[in-house]
């Protein structure tokens, strides 16, 4: 432990003994880049210096900061949809300028192409990240018309939904749970409404989403597959304004607006389902007597108190409710994140942030005989962030965060009068997880740049608590009881983050990154396609850290001044103590549950191409990616290698977008997927008058492939400047050539005849048309 | 606990969406057969015996073929009976009439078979037979009109051990749970030591008793190990739904030399009552 401190001191003093070049005499020109309609900060948006053929980028929060030597230069300000502004700048003292940059939305051809502004996927060291904004997010096809952030990032190069419509999904091979969902730095445990089908962000509060494969910024930590950053709008800072929409599934209205103008703006946005208001219509008492819906509401708002300080506040409150007579369930998450912004000086830029964040759910049935029950898990967070814009070529971020956990399994008590059940209960489970990291981008001469960080992440299990040891077969044989406080277990991990970047020239570069990510928690669930009763559980000292190590080689290149961006991305990922769970594992209210884990290796490889064009009247992106993943746990299928659930050899993913006018434009999406890895009975014998299968190794089978077609038609109103309001109506169709897609097998016996067997598949969606009314105002 | 989290599943998929299923053509490998035994010390009628049968090809569309001519024995540790195969029925080996259980006592199974199945000719298993929870006050069937089925409500004390119940039903001195997917399994977990107040451990559907029927429960101690090979059996044979089933895999065994079954004992208490007329109390 002090060993590894005293790297981190090493590593510090090593950045600061080595300027590379004289930091006096120089001034900094720093400030905050918006959107100029509606205040709205534009995070990673770039600052081009022509003198020096270089650049930086804004940060999360919209602020960039560059050292130059005193003199004349021409800086360009661009972002990806807006029109590039180019000021003049005279630099003979310390400079803030900040800047507004119009969105040219509305007609995409008319954004002027800036040739050195736009290849920032060029130069930038951070490779295995996408970004799609909450504009792209939209123009997607949509299942049912329910926009989906998470559809849309199972679209991308490496990634794959975990089962259809599910909003879980694999990065890379690995398990849904090893991606690290936040919504506003607060994690999101379960991303699904209505068992996973829609997830559970409301695209109208959404700005924009990063999704990072496996390289993660040392920043971030404590998942080994991904980070999923979604960041919620500010709330417009110039105007009242308002849009939402009518859909098959939801209605959404958000209103956002400044509180003082300029100063602060807050944004609200609801969205509730009414399929039960539709069974309610139902002359079945069956089914009108059923209660079902989900709703979410976003909030956020954000005041700044001068130029140096800055705060939000941001909420997320998510639920899904469901009653089928006496029984009934529920289940959501709900965050809280309190954010303050404050600028030390022009080159040191911090961010304080605390969470709060709870993922629950609860089912009971309410007659004399009734019982309920709850299981739950609740963060808090602490963080602090720094970037200090050190000079030209060094840019270091550093921090600290720390997260403590209480996990609360599950409980079952009876409620009626005549309750069978006494109470039975899981105890909670504390654990507290930390982590300091320092990183730094360095340019080293015009066409080479490193970032180089290292993670050091603790974790501790922290009493009370009765741990257990367990046998070979997962049997409890003896128990430790640990007192409040007792930090009764630690695990340390070194977490090293390395990227370089050369560029070969103005439109290509090569990349290469390696990174070592740990995990500390995951998910108690052996199905695939993942449902709203998962528990998360953590490490202990009988269930080592799961960490992974990945390398990645990619070769980017640009072409017709950027316009089309091309990439290929090799990697190959290691996972040590990957976890599985036995053969049938009981995972829920079983206070034995981590006797049910079985741990080994996973690696999996694959290359990624990506094709993405992403402005004009066509934009969108084709990507194809073959990859593999393994596993290897002692105590699954007789201890030999077999495919992960998510091993997909063949995906493809087709993504256009073509605006026809202003007033029209038309959407398609086309994905394959090879069939999903499965095992299937190869025998089978008759025990208790019943045939029972008798299975092939794991995993042997495949289902059959996976394609599916979605188009959609996308009418606005003509822009009237004299007129608030302005109307689009979307035409949506979700598998438009009726493939029927396997969602699973079953082997099945005929009820006349047992021994007559045959195979079922089940399909969940046939051809879907909807229709959504969107308005803004 | 599971089955009611299944249930409630389904409910929600139906109401949701329609999925639709259809048969599919599947090419599946052959695999080599094993010897499959199914045997039990009990008390229940017609379950005291040892089934010897093959495993088959998944497709093959036949009765599975029976093991005949065979020795096998049953050692309770004091003695050792021969089982004697039925005339009528190939593969089904009879225990002496006499022959009962004693609760605690360990009972071997020895196999000696006439042909080699996958190269070994001798098997052999091991159960023992748990205490019996006897402290039952009464059942009652009540008729449930929401479900249209009967529902089976259980008032007894539960001792204060760790107990794993498999629950039968008989109408008029015959099994109607002859098959394993209809027997119920359960432990104690939820009222350990406590009184069951009316707990439902069986559903019939409505056509499997009329009034005036006499109804017995069958409640069986059995060991854990066994609570678990049924419900294996039990999940492996219903349909998997990706939201909340795990993969699929082989159900356990307590048979020798990689034989497939279980073999099993267990004491039965049996609780008797009068079918009354198909009125919902809760209407």
């Amino acid at each position: 432990m002090r060993r590894i401190i005293f790297i981190l001191i090493i590593l510090l003093t090593c950045i600061r003994a080595y300027p590379i070049e004289d930091p006096k005499g120089t001034f900094s020109l720093s400030g905050f880049i918006k959107d100029a309609e509606n205040g709205e900060l534009l995070p990673g948006a770039t600052v081009y210096i022509e003198e020096l053929k270089a650049g930086a980028a804004s940060n999360n929060y919209g602020y960039y900061s560059i050292s130059l030597k005193p003199g004349t230069y021409h800086v360009i300000y661009s972002f990806i949809g807006y029109a590039s502004i180019e000021e003049t700048v005279e630099l003979t003292e310390d400079k803030t300028i900040n800047i507004n940059l119009q969105p040219g939305i509305q007609s995409l051809s008319e954004v002027e192409v800036t040739a050195e502004a736009k290849n920032e996927n060029i130069i930038k060291t951070q490779m295995s990240v996408n970004k799609i904004d909450s504009k792209t997010i939209q123009a997607i096809p949509a299942l049912m018309g329910e926009v989906d952030l998470i559809k849309a990032l199972q679209l991308l190069p490496g990634v794959k939904f975990a089962a259809e419509g599910s909003s879980g999904f694999s990065v890379r091979g690995g398990s849904p749970d090893q991606n690290l969902v936040l919504l506003d730095e607060a994690t999101v445990y379960n991303a699904g409404h209505l068992l996973g089908f829609f997830s559970v962000f409301n695209n109208d509060a959404v700005k924009s989403v990063e999704l990072y494969k496996g390289d993660l910024p040392a920043k971030y930590g404590g998942r080994i597959s991904s980070l999923v950053d979604v960041r919620m709008k500010d709330g417009n800072k110039k105007g009242f304004h308002g849009n939402g929409g009518i859909g098959l599934i939801s209605s959404r209205l958000t209103l956002e607006g400044p509180i003082v103008e300029d100063k602060g703006s807050f944004m609200i946005a609801g969205r509730r389902s009414y399929a039960d208001l539709f069974l309610r219509l139902s002359s079945d008492d069956e089914i009108n007597s059923n209660i079902l819906y989900f709703y979410d509401l976003n909030a956020k708002v954000n005041y700044s108190i001068n130029q140096k300080n800055h705060i939000y506040l941001s909420g997320y409150f998510g639920k899904d409710v469901f009653k089928n007579g006496v029984f009934g369930m529920n289940w959501g998450n709900s965050t809280g994140t309190a954010r303050w912004n404050h600028i030390f000086s022009d080159k040191l830029f911090s961010n304080f942030t605390f969470v709060a964040s709870n993922f629950s759910y609860n089912l009971g049935v309410s007659n004399e005989n009734g019982f309920n029950w709850l299981s739950q898990l609740t963060d808090y967070n602490l963080k602090g962030d720094f970037n200090w814009f050190l000079n030209s070529k060094n840019t270091i971020n550093f921090g600290f965060s720390s997260i403590y956990h209480d996990f609360f399994p599950g409980k079952i008590e009876g409620t009626g009068s005549e309750s069978f059940i006494t109470e039975y209960g899981l105890p909670h489970n504390y654990a507290l997880e930390s982590g300091v990291y320092i990183s730094n981008v360095q340019k080293i001469g015009p066409l080479f740049s490193l970032k180089y960080g290292l993670r050091l992440s603790i974790f501790n299990n922290v009493g009370p608590n009765t741990v257990f040891d367990y046998n070979a077969y997962g049997m409890p044989i003896d128990s430790t009881i640990y007192s409040k406080g007792d930090f009764y277990n630690t695990y340390v991990g070194l977490e090293p983050r390395l990227g370089a970047v050369y560029q070969l020239n103005e439109s290509s570069s090569i990349k290469a990154s390696y990174s070592r990510n740990y995990q500390y928690l995951q998910q108690a669930q052996n199905s695939t396609a993942g449902s709203p009763l998962s528990i998360w559980f953590s490490s202990s000292p009988n269930i080592k850290p799961q960490y992974s190590d990945q390398f990645a080689l990619a070769y980017f290149r640009n072409f017709s001044n950027n316009i089309f961006e091309a990439s290929v991305e090799a990697y190959y990922k290691d996972i040590k103590n990957a976890i599985d769970f036995r053969d049938h594992a009981e995972l829920l209210l079983n206070k034995h549950v981590e006797g049910e884990v079985l741990t080994g290796t996973a690696n999996g490889y694959g290359i990624e191409f990506l094709l993405r064009k992403n402005s004009g009247k066509l934009s969108g992106w084709i990507s194809y990616t073959f990859s593999k993943t393994y596993r290897k746990i002692d105590g699954i299928n007789n201890g030999e290698t077999y495919l992960a659930p998510y091993d997909r050899p063949n995906d493809v993913s087709v993504v256009l977008n073509y605006n026809l006018n202003e007033q029209l434009s038309l959407g398609l999406t086309w994905v394959y997927l090879t069939g999903q890895p499965v095992t299937f009975p190869v025998g089978r014998f008759v025990y208790g008058n019943t045939v029972v299968p008798y299975y092939s190794s794991r995993n042997e089978y495949r289902m059959p492939d996976y394609h599916r077609l979605d188009l959609s038609v996308t009418w606005r109103e003509k822009v009237n400047p004299d007129k608030k309001w302005h109307s689009e109506l979307n035409l949506s169709i979700y598998n438009a050539y009726n493939r029927k897609n396997a969602w699973v097998i079953n082997f099945q016996s005929d009820p006349q005849d047992p021994n007559i067997t045959y195979a079922e598949m089940t399909y969940l969606f046939g051809i879907i048309p909807s229709l959504t009314y969107n308005f803004k105002f | 606990m599971k089955h009611l989290l299944n249930i409630s599943y389904i409910i929600i998929l139906t109401v949701v969406f329609s999925s639709c299923t259809e048969k599919i053509d599947i090419n599946l490998d052959k695999s080599e057969s094993a010897l499959v035994v199914e045997g039990a010390v009990s008390e229940i009628n017609g379950q005291q015996r040892i089934k010897l049968s093959k495993t088959a090809e998944y497709f093959s569309n036949q009765a599975p073929t029976a093991v005949s001519n065979a020795l096998v024995t049953i050692d309770d540790g004091t003695e050792s009976v021969a089982l004697s195969e039925s005339e009528l029925k190939n593969g089904y080996y009879y225990f002496p009439d006499e022959y009962s259980g004693v609760v605690g006592k360990t009972y071997t199974l020895n196999i000696n078979l006439e042909n080699e199945i996958a190269g070994k000719k001798e098997y052999t298993a091991q159960t023992t037979i748990p205490p019996l929870s006897d402290d039952i006050d009464s059942i009652a069937v009540e008729w449930n009109s929401r479900f249209e089925a009967w529902l089976i409500k259980f008032y007894a004390t539960d001792p204060p051990r760790k107990d794993y119940y498999m629950f039968n039903g008989m109408k008029n001195g015959e099994l109607i749970t002859d098959s394993i997917q209809n027997v119920n399994i359960s432990d104690d977990r939820l009222y350990n030591g406590n009184y069951t107040y009316g707990i439902a451990v069986m559903f019939l559907d409505g056509d499997k008793l009329e009034p005036g029927d006499i109804f017995t429960l069958v409640l069986s101690n059995i060991t854990e190990e066994y609570a678990n090979f049924v419900t294996e059996v039990q999940t492996e044979i219903s349909p998997g739904i990706p939201l909340f089933s795990g993969p699929p895999a082989n159900v356990s065994s307590n048979i020798s030399n990689g034989a497939l079954g279980w073999f099993t004992a267990y004491r039965s208490a049996f609780t008797s009552t009068v079918v009354g007329e198909r009125i919902d109390p809760e209407e």
